[in-house]
């Protein structure tokens, strides 16, 4: 109730009324009586029709005014059936009895009847819903004559000095409409527990219906799922006074209402139920609301449903079934929504895509195992891989590890939609229930990836290794469903129990140390990956042992979901935009979104201020300077990426030259993947293609001067990875520079094209790529998004020449520098498509228009 | 910002480049019945406009009455589905249309990695601005956030953003300026700083369309357009457009 100083900020401060007891005992009350500026009421009224102002006359306690339950605190306009027997009077009608009758907002009030409350505590409750202090004398009338031996006072109403009462709106939070209870009735999403008690008779609750019951009920029963709360059942039937307190909270618990989130009250017509609210108050309970209209309004609509027959609470099926009912709802949401997603898939495009990605994929691996020659290896290298090979495995395991607390310490590994964080997380329903089905599909699709993946590296290996393929093949997935459920668990419990981002680092950093430590070749060193490791080996020996990773990463699974409520709900709807935009650019092939999305997510951002300030210098473009500008601003994050991208490429490089051609395509991913990172003042560029479009310059020529910078910053990435080559083997120092130049141009330029290509048409127009077939609009999309890489590992082939010509004895630096050339050439060619992009579309769509013109001419002519 | 020039104690207007061409074409803004249609009805009926050289027009309607679409295919950003428009008499989007109209969005955006003077340097710089630094702190300096000028716009909050993008937007010289409600988000001082722009604009001879619900502006135009569900409903006399309660209903319907 001390939400009403808020409704109505205007009124004058109302003090003190929190601590105003709702119910009084009488010794109190002859102490209060004293007091200046309490009113004493009379509030008795009587169902049956007696004159309650006779009975005033013939006796009250001295001093007190009459209060008139009909006239004064009921509206004089009853024709409104809905709105019940006894609705409250408007404001202003309710201000001007109570001025009328010397009532001020600041008096304090004692009312009270000959029942125990019935109808006093209307007038209580009325006057604190406006914020006044207001009581129920204890036991009314007859509790005052026992305390205090005297004798009534008699006669008629003095008329009082009128007091100043403001008119103030009903509170509606306090009170609580039809349309409030139906709803309630009908919510199938019920996000609160409410109790609705009935303050009537068991008899009419019931609905068994006599004469008495037939000339106060328009129709027998109750507001469906109702507890039965009798007014008189609070009271002590010898003295008419309220059980004590203890009493009460028993009474109260027995009807659900301490597990209640929204308690309810009404009766016949709004009178009676106030006992039920006061006596609430006076236990401890939270405020209840009252539905003035009561079963008067709600059984005068003939189409609102009503319940017979009497209903003993079970307090256990009501919190069960309310939360189950949220769980319900939980569900149904879920189902209906997936339903419109269905209804919304493009079927045929759905399945296109199914086709081309298991025709890409399947053809992808089968020219990859073509490639590895399937002759069995010797058994001195076999028993070097069952050796070696628990350590090197166990990486995976320790890596995926890092990985997940790394995931979990930034807000992972949880993705829901942010519709689901406003509304579902935001409710008051289990966390954990909702977050219970995200994790287990994230388990579920992460797991399968993994063991996907393990199984097809363990039927590759299982061809060159002693025994069968298929055994490889399942050992593999085990060790990858492992790493999968390891990294999952990990970081849903490294999310849960808030651990901070450089504390993952270290502890990931540490394990990793430790593994690499023991997977070198002299090492005695156990690590602790090994075992996880030796799960792949399951193909030709099997360790019991080597299950502990599997049951520890179950372990922390079950650990992760148990403590999913813990989940930070910051993290969560911070990532839920991210992800889904970051999905939505995955299946679009969308690089730069993607790389833009991750670097939100593990919240990388420009500094604020560059590591240097750079002067402008005549003669340099003006996107030279602001490429620097850009470049300068670089956090640790990316360039520690940058240097570690360098190293890869180069170790790369170094293992190509020793004879491992598969490792061209690992130098190649990673130069392009720094390339798109050197490639940022053009990506911004792109990124913001309406501010291009506005600048009076050309396009391409902006694009390729935004290039220069990135080229310049291109030599020490160059020189880190020369350095890495020639530290590893120093025999390449005379073909490192030769190599790492084009190689770092592939990169580029593969980047450079992979970024230009996803800026929009000057004008968009999608009426081109509307006219395609799927087939060959799905290829497009697909030649589109390979290519670039495929330029970028191109540009890696110089090593390769090296490697050619030592093997025929020839001079590999010649080989190398052949090689070279032509990848500078085609670079040469990129820049060019790159500065005459917009032409050569321009001309294309005007010359496919010229040609389609031609065509409807000649159509026209036939 | 020790570096930077600092922005004079009154906001004393230094002359945007409106003024340093001589205006010999006939209209700022020629729309011929230009129309849009994003494909689930017409965005954009077929609009006839002409904006004078020099005029200061203020753009009404509801949300979704087809301003943005008609600002947007003046810029160049969109394509008509029929009909065309001129600026200065050339085609939008052209290189002499680019450098004489500027346009500014209803949603700031920036380079992830640029200051706000860096943001002001290379939009000067790419409209051929040798000296712009005084231009550029005076801006700041007027818009109150020349302390921010270091600071990486793609951070701000909203009203911040809409400031610095209303000073990127004045850094460059133009002959015509087409806003979209640029005082969402502004607070108070904002609204001043930018009312006063657009009267030194004026002052300087270019021409301007605004598309906003701002009293305070629209009185201060002679001319108001009023759009409602893509269709012209009104265009001419601002106080007339007042009078006949054009502005307050298009107006107050769409402050949500």
């Amino acid at each position: 109730m001390k939400t009403l100083n808020e409704l109505n900020p205007q009124d004058p401060p109302i003090e003190s009324q929190a601590d105003t007891a709702v119910v009084i005992s009488a010794d109190e009350f002859q102490q209060l009586s004293t007091l200046g500026n309490v009113i004493i009421a009379d509030v008795r009224w009587y169902l049956d029709g007696r004159d309650a102002r006779k009975v005033y006359t013939d006796g009250h306690i001295p001093g007190a005014i009459f209060v008139d339950l009909e006239k004064d605190l009921v509206n004089s306009d009853r024709t409104d059936a809905p709105a019940g027997r006894h609705p409250f009077p408007s404001p202003s009608a309710f201000a001007g009895a109570m001025s009328r009758l010397g009532i001020s907002n600041t008096s304090r009030v004692i009312a009270y009847d000959d029942t125990g409350g019935m109808t006093a505590a209307r007038f209580v409750v009325m006057l604190r819903m406006l914020g006044c202090q207001a009581s129920l004398l204890d036991g009314g009338i007859a509790a005052w004559q026992t305390q205090s031996h005297e004798s009534l006072a008699t006669g008629k109403p003095m008329s009082a000095k009128a007091g100043t009462f403001t008119a103030t709106p009903w509170p509606v939070n306090q009170l609580a409409s039809k349309q409030e209870v139906e709803e309630i009735l009908t919510r199938s999403a019920t996000s609160s527990r409410p109790v609705i008690l009935d303050a009537r008779s068991p008899d009419r609750f019931a609905g068994n219906v006599n004469e008495a019951t037939a000339k106060l009920d328009p129709r027998p029963g109750h507001i469906p799922g109702a507890f039965n709360a009798p007014w008189n059942s609070l009271l002590d039937s010898q003295t008419c006074m309220l059980k004590n307190v203890e009493e009460l909270r028993v009474h109260y618990e027995s009807l659900c209402v301490d597990v209640a989130d929204d308690v309810i009250a009404y009766c016949g017509s709004g009178i009676s139920a106030c006992l039920n609210i006061v006596a609430l108050e006076h236990a401890g309970f939270g405020p209840a609301r009252l539905f003035v209209a009561s079963w008067s309004g709600w059984a005068s609509d003939p189409q609102a449903p009503v319940e017979v027959g009497s209903a003993t609470p079970d307090r256990d099926a009501f919190i069960k079934h309310t939360s189950s009912s949220n769980s319900h709802a939980v569900r149904e949401l879920r189902r209906t929504r997936q339903k419109n997603r269905l209804a919304e898939v493009e079927w045929f495009e759905a399945l296109y895509r199914v086709y081309l990605a298991a025709f890409i994929f399947g053809g992808g691996i089968l020219f990859l195992s073509g490639l590895v020659t399937d002759e069995p290896v010797t058994t001195t290298t076999a028993a070097d891989v069952f050796k070696f090979g628990p350590s090197w495995l166990g990486l995976a395991g320790v890596l995926a590890l890092a990985m997940g607390l790394r995931s979990g310490s930034r807000g992972g590994p949880l993705a829901i939609e942010e519709a689901d964080v406003r509304h579902v997380l935001l409710a008051p329903i289990s966390r954990q229930r909702v977050l219970m089905r995200p994790a287990v599909q994230r388990l579920r699709t992460v797991m399968f990836s993994t063991a996907g993946a393990g199984a097809v590296a363990g039927q590759l290996a299982g061809r060159r290794l002693p025994g069968t393929s298929m055994a490889w093949a399942l050992s593999g997935s085990v060790w990858g469903a492992t790493a999968g459920a390891l990294f999952v668990g990990a970081a849903l419990c490294a999310h849960s129990l808030k651990l901070r981002g450089w504390m993952a680092s270290i502890i990931g950093a540490a394990l990793l140390t430790w593994q690499v430590t023991a997977s070198l070749p002299n090492s005695t060193l156990t690590g602790p990956g090994d075992l996880q490791g030796g799960l792949a080996m399951w193909g030709q020996r099997t360790r019991f042992v080597e299950i502990a990773p599997t049951l520890a990463a179950a372990l922390l699974m079950i650990i992760g979901l148990a403590l999913l409520g813990r989940q930070s709900l910051e993290s969560l709807s911070r990532r839920s935009a991210l992800v889904s935009q970051l999905r939505f650019a995955v299946t679009l092939q969308d690089l730069r979104t993607v790389t833009l999305l991750r670097r939100q997510l593990s919240q990388e951002r420009s500094r604020s201020r560059p590591w240097l300030k750079i002067r402008r210098h005549r003669g340099f473009s003006t996107e030279w300077h602001r490429g620097w500008q850009g470049l300068l601003r670089f956090p640790v994050s990316r360039l520690t990426r940058i240097v570690s991208l360098a190293i890869i490429a180069g170790l790369c490089q170094v293992a190509m030259y020793n004879g491992t051609t598969a490792a061209i395509v690992g130098s190649g991913l990673a130069l392009f993947i720094l390339g798109l990172e050197l490639c940022e003042p053009l990506a911004q560029e792109i990124d913001q293609g309406e501010r291009t479009d506005a600048y009076p310059k050309i396009r391409g020529v902006m694009y390729l001067s935004l290039l220069t910078s990135t080229g310049a910053i291109c030599f020490p990435v160059v020189g880190i990875m020369v350095a890495t080559m020639g530290l590893a083997e120093p025999k390449m120092w005379s073909v490192a520079v030769i190599c790492a130049v084009p190689a770092m141009l592939g990169g580029l330029i593969g980047a450079a094209i992979n970024i230009v290509s996803g800026a929009p048409d000057q004008i968009s127009s999608n009426a081109q790529a509307n006219m395609m077939p799927p087939e060959v609009a799905g290829t497009l999309s697909l030649i589109k998004a390979i290519w670039p890489v495929v330029l970028a590992v191109i540009g890696s082939l110089p090593m390769l020449g090296v490697r050619s010509a030592l093997a025929h004895g020839s001079g590999a630096p010649a080989a190398a520098m052949r090689i070279a050339i032509a990848v500078l050439l085609l670079s040469f060619i990129i820049g060019g498509w790159v500065r005459f992009r917009d032409d050569i579309k321009k001309s294309l769509a005007d010359a496919a228009a010229e040609g389609r013109g031609q065509k409807s001419r000649t159509g026209a002519n036939s | 910002m020790s570096r930077h020039p600092k922005p004079p104690n009154s906001t004393s207007p230094s002359a945007p480049g409106g003024s340093r061409t001589a205006p010999v074409l006939p209209a700022a803004l020629i729309a011929t019945n230009v129309a849009k249609d994003y494909g689930d009805g017409p965005a954009l009926y077929p609009l006839s406009v002409r904006v004078e050289e020099h005029e200061r027009i203020a753009l009404i309607g509801h949300n979704g009455s087809g301003k943005t679409t008609f600002l947007r295919i003046a810029t160049g950003l969109l394509e008509p589905a029929s009909g065309g428009v001129t600026i200065f008499g050339q085609e939008p989007g052209s290189m002499a249309a680019r450098s004489k109209l500027s346009y500014l969005a209803d949603t700031p955006t920036f380079y992830d990695d640029l200051s706000v003077w860096e943001h002001l340097e290379y939009t000067a710089r790419l409209h051929n601005m040798t000296v712009w630094e005084q231009r550029a702190a005076d801006l700041l300096g007027q818009l109150g956030i020349y302390e921010r000028g270091d600071d990486l716009p793609s951070r701000f909050s909203r009203g911040l953003k809409q400031k610095a993008a209303i000073a990127i937007a004045f850094i460059r010289p133009f002959e015509l300026m087409l806003v979209d409600e640029p005082f969402v988000g502004l607070d108070a001082d904002g609204k001043e700083a930018l009312l006063d722009l657009f009267d030194q604009a004026s002052t300087a001879g270019a021409a301007l369309v605004v598309a906003t619900h701002e009293l305070s502006f629209v009185s201060r135009t002679a001319r108001t357009i009023a759009l409602r569900d893509g269709a012209l409903i009104f265009d001419g006399e601002s106080s007339q457009a007042q009078a006949r309660g054009l502005v307050a209903v298009e107006g107050t319907a769409s402050q949500d």
